[in-house]
């Protein structure tokens, strides 16, 4: 806290209450005055501080809890004194569970020759099962037979081709096999004429 | 007179057996149509078939000779494919080489009505030769055979009177 003579004008001036006479002399003050400075800053720090409080409105009435009012209803004191005691909330749950007995050895369902969906259920599911399985093999057999079909069908088709094809290579093959014997068949019977004509050998 | 009428009917007799064409003649015909196909020209042709003839009587000799109208040697171990640029080029250089084919055949012809001296002049003188192709080759454009025939007595003129052969040669392709 500051000693200085002159704390009062500091307020007055941090609160914008200062004279404007006395803001300019406090001002020049407040240049060569240290604690001063330090004790405006913390004014004008409290004064930020209250400024982010919000304003809430003055109560209209203080009560006390000793007031008639806040006294519970006579109902609600009696459903506090039956919940907080064991002895009645075990009583009442007797009742109720002899209650729910009584009601229901008169409301007793007939038996019923038919047996449950869900008996009947359990009881088929194992031929159900079966069923199920008889047709997924079925069907994987079927799906078998196809492909297999298929494939037989496409192996087939293709050793047809393949057939077809080394059997036309063969072919001329052949042909160029007998073209060629022949064409060297001629070129032999020629060098050999031609052979025998210049040695003289007529045939 | 009746050993003069034995000898002319001998004559006759013997006349009627002997060909109008010797032999000798045609032979000689033959190597001169082997002679012009083998011979060591560029791009020379491939005889196949040396060169034979026959003599008809009444219509005249024939020549038959087989060749190749270029030295093309058919896939072997050593080349196995052939590609098809060089089927095209077979293909035109053998087109090239049927003009030149044709003029020597007429030439040939004129040699063998000077060479066959018994052949009568009314009487033709034919030759045929048969091209040989492989099967990979492209025919197109290409005989198979070139026939030609002409009078003996026309061939003649035609080179007496210094005239273009073809105009008395009948050619046919096939």
């Amino acid at each position: 806290m500051s000693t200085c003579h002159r704390i009062d004008d500091l307020r007055d001036y941090a609160f914008d209450e200062l004279a404007a006479e006395s803001r300019d002399s406090l001002e020049q003050h407040l240049a060569g005055c240290p604690d001063c400075t330090a004790e405006l800053d913390r004014l004008r720090m409290t004064t930020a501080a209250l400024r982010m409080l919000t304003d809430r409105e003055i109560p209209q009435r203080i009560a006390f809890v000793s007031d008639k009012i806040f006294e519970p209803s006579p109902v609600r004191r009696w459903m506090e004194g039956f919940w907080n005691s064991g002895a009645r909330l075990g009583f009442a749950s007797a009742c109720v569970l002899a209650a729910a007995i009584v009601v229901s050895a008169y409301h007793r369902p007939a038996v019923n020759s038919v047996a449950p969906a869900s008996v009947q259920t359990a009881m088929a599911a194992p031929d159900l099962s079966r069923q199920i399985d008889a047709a997924v093999a079925k069907a994987a057999a079927q799906i078998r037979d196809q492909v297999h079909d298929e494939d037989a069908r496409i192996l087939k088709a293709a050793l047809e081709d393949s057939e077809r094809k080394h059997d036309q290579e063969r072919r001329a093959l052949m042909v160029a096999v007998g073209e060629n014997l022949d064409f060297m068949q001629k070129r032999l019977n020629t060098i050999t004429v031609l052979a025998s004509n210049d040695v003289g050998v007529r045939p | 007179m009746k050993a003069l009428l034995l000898v002319a009917l001998a004559t006759l007799c013997f006349a009627g057996t002997e060909s109008a064409v010797s032999r000798k003649s045609m032979q000689a015909v033959e190597d001169n149509l082997n002679d012009a196909f083998r011979a060591n020209a560029p791009d020379p042709y491939n005889l196949l078939g040396t060169a034979r003839g026959s003599y008809i009587p009444g219509y005249g000799t024939l020549f038959t000779v087989e060749l190749q109208l270029l030295f093309v040697m058919p896939p072997n171990p050593f080349k196995h494919d052939i590609s098809p640029q060089e089927i095209d080029s077979i293909h035109e250089r053998k087109l090239k080489k049927i003009p030149v084919l044709k003029e020597a055949m007429r030439n040939q012809m004129l040699n063998a009505s000077r060479t066959m001296d018994g052949l009568p002049l009314n009487e033709h003188v034919a030759m045929e030769v048969i091209l040989f192709s492989f099967s990979f080759e492209n025919p197109k454009g290409l005989p198979q055979r070139i026939f030609m025939t002409a009078e003996k007595g026309k061939l003649l003129d035609a080179q007496s009177n210094h005239a273009d052969l073809s105009t008395v040669i009948q050619e046919q392709d096939q």
